[in-house]
């Protein structure tokens, strides 16, 4: 290590330490086993290398529409969502000065959710009026909307506090569910048939899905955010310190904070509209991150982002090979684990006196 | 040079300052002392940049302050709130090296951060993380944060500017004393410092002037020891003080002996 190198170490100390580059290493390889795994395991079963040869070309007929048009789709829409729900959590539990905020919990997901639903049942009735090159953008945009304008109600409630607290945010978090929860049952209600099917699988939250279009789309709209959020790690450190320090440390926090929702609100609408409502992996992710990497956001934001990964497939995978070939919705699997972590974290923070401040 | 021309500043119908006007010039400390309410911390406020006056100027070597941007505004004056957050899992050096802008090399940020934690004495726990110090010491960490940002600002060719927003209230004795010394350390080498204190004496040691506010206005702007007169202090405090002369220390002191409890 140079001189200069470990001047670096000295200024954020986790930046460049041996320690965080080994666990790195360490997810990065784990991510590309479940990678692999999600690809190879199946109703089919195609080995490791077979995959690779596809991938390359030169697999047959079966092994390439396995890959293609169902196994590679469905990994590319479980990292976009392992991407997109971790960075979420972490930036808004960064932003929101709380360990606690997650897109779900705090109802974000559920914005997105009513704006895809609207979409889906309603979607007929604007198809008409929109020109033909918006059609497949309609759900995205929809859950885009919906997840945007509950954060601008988060944000008008913790405004006038000094540090938004976890009262608020849990209770407006349960308020916005109701709401949402019943304005979903109203438009299932006025559903058809076949949106009554389609509804309900996607509010179990699943990465099944048929349209490789929307799956485009989604994921290309998730990725796109991942460099906002990159930019944004000096801007969530300096708000730790609080938003008027924040300013006074030379952040414009304004722009920061609308920075960062609208990340936030993309990347959760891009996946929700596509994968359904999938919960706690933007609560999951950032915590196992911390304890791995520390409080720094410059390797906290990757490293939630790898583990968010590692955790969606690893869970699609569960889910699917635990009663093949049946496929359970994923996101059945990461509230049954997220739950109970949500519940031990709640404990921890209560023991410490730290919550409900 | 930092100046507020006529800055007014209302929160609803009332005026928390009153066309107030004050000027700190380089090398020069001045105390804003005063009953509570009287518009100090809103002066303070106003003057860094975070609160917007209703009218009037701030101004900071001339430039409007409201015309800079946040970034720029850092690298002129650097702020130590009334109580900053102690709840923070980063370690002392990482906090105190958080605010110097990234533009500094690493190399000269590690030279700061280590010069800001020496200022306060906290180099042995540069390594603890900050909610675990005490709170005496997790406010010194953050003194050597807005040091650190300070002379980061310097080193960038910049003017520098401290403002301090009541450093001492819960604090002890010693290190009431700490931060005497780097306001005494950071006037030596040409920094205007504004500070917002509640202790009248350390004002008057401290202090090249004093400013005297009451209900959003500016009573008296002078050198302490026209100010730290009885009759100047009473009728803003409506209480009774005692000023000591002590060689060229002036302690000033609530007079309890007029007071009624005596009679019980």
């Amino acid at each position: 290590m140079t001189a200069t190198a470990e001047q670096g170490a000295r200024r954020i100390p986790l930046i460049v330490s041996s320690r965080s580059a080994l666990l790195f290493v360490v997810l990065s390889v784990l991510a590309c086993i479940v990678l692999i795994a999600e690809l190879a395991l199946g109703p089919v079963a195609i080995s490791p290398g077979r995959v690779l040869a596809t991938l390359a070309g030169g697999g047959d007929a079966m092994e390439t529409a396995i890959l293609w048009q169902i196994r590679i789709p469905r990994a590319a829409l479980g990292i976009a969502v392992g991407i997109s729900m971790a960075l979420s959590g972490a930036a808004l539990q960064g932003l929101l000065r709380n360990p606690l905020a997650e897109p779900g919990l705090i109802g974000v997901t559920a914005g997105a959710s009513l704006g895809a639903v609207m979409a889906i049942v309603l979607g007929g009735l604007l198809a008409g009026l929109l020109p033909e090159v918006f059609a497949p953008f309609l759900l995205p945009i929809a859950a885009f909307i919906g997840g945007s304008a509950v954060i601008a109600i988060l944000f008008s409630l913790v405004r006038f506090s000094s540090g938004p607290s976890m009262a608020t945010l849990i209770l407006a978090g349960v308020a916005i569910n109701a709401i949402v929860g019943a304005a979903i049952g109203v438009l299932i209600y006025i559903a058809d048939d076949q949106q009554l099917r389609d509804l309900t699988f996607w509010t179990m939250g699943s990465l099944g899905v048929a349209d490789t279009r929307l799956i485009g789309i989604v994921t290309v709209l998730a990725l796109l955010t991942f460099p906002i959020f990159l930019g944004s790690c000096r801007a969530l450190d300096l708000l730790q310190l609080g938003e008027r320090a924040a300013f006074y440390s030379g952040l414009n926090v304004n722009r920061a904070r609308m920075r960062i929702a609208a990340a936030t609100a993309l990347s959760v609408g891009a996946v929700t509209c596509a994968a359904g409502p999938i919960g706690f992996i933007g609560l999951v992710a950032p915590h196992i991150a911390r304890l791995m990497f520390g409080p720094g956001h410059r390797v906290l934001l990757p490293a939630s982002a790898l583990i968010g990964v590692i955790l969606v497939l690893a869970a699609d995978l569960g889910v699917r090979l635990a009663v093949p070939p049946a496929e359970p919705p994923i996101g059945l699997a990461t509230s049954l684990i997220g739950g109970p972590f949500f519940l031990w974290l709640l404990m921890r923070q209560v023991s410490r006196g730290r919550v409900i401040a | 040079m930092l100046e507020a021309r006529d800055v007014t500043v209302t929160y609803g119908a009332k005026r928390a300052l009153d066309a107030v006007s004050c000027r700190i010039v380089p090398g020069e400390v001045v105390a804003v002392i005063g009953p509570n309410g009287a518009g100090k911390s809103t002066l303070l406020a106003a003057m860094s940049g975070v609160l917007t006056p209703a009218e009037g100027s701030i101004t900071i070597g001339g430039e409007r302050v409201g015309d800079l941007s946040p970034e720029n505004l850092a690298l002129r004056r650097a702020v130590l709130e009334q109580t900053p957050v102690k709840d923070l899992p980063y370690t002392a050096e990482t906090l105190v090296g958080l605010t110097v802008p990234t533009v500094v090399s690493p190399t000269e940020t590690g030279e700061i951060v280590t010069r800001a934690l020496r200022a306060v004495d906290l180099e042995d726990l540069r390594e603890s993380a900050v909610h675990r110090l005490s709170g005496g010491q997790a406010h010194r960490a953050h003194l050597a944060r807005a040091l650190a940002q300070l002379w980061a600002g310097k080193s960038l060719g910049h003017g520098g500017y401290l403002m301090i927003d009541e450093p001492t209230a819960s604090l002890d004795l010693q290190h009431q004393r700490s931060v005497l010394d780097v306001v005494r350390t950071v006037r030596q080498e040409g920094t205007g410092v504004l500070i917002v204190l509640h202790d009248l004496t350390l004002a008057a040691a401290v202090a090249d002037r004093i400013l005297l506010m009451r209900d959003g206005r500016v009573v008296a702007d002078a050198h302490p020891d026209e100010v730290m007169q009885p009759d100047m202090i009473e009728p803003v405090y409506e209480t009774p003080v005692v000023v000591i002369k002590q060689g060229d220390q002036r302690i000033v002191a609530p007079d309890y002996r007029s007071s009624v409890s005596q009679d019980r």
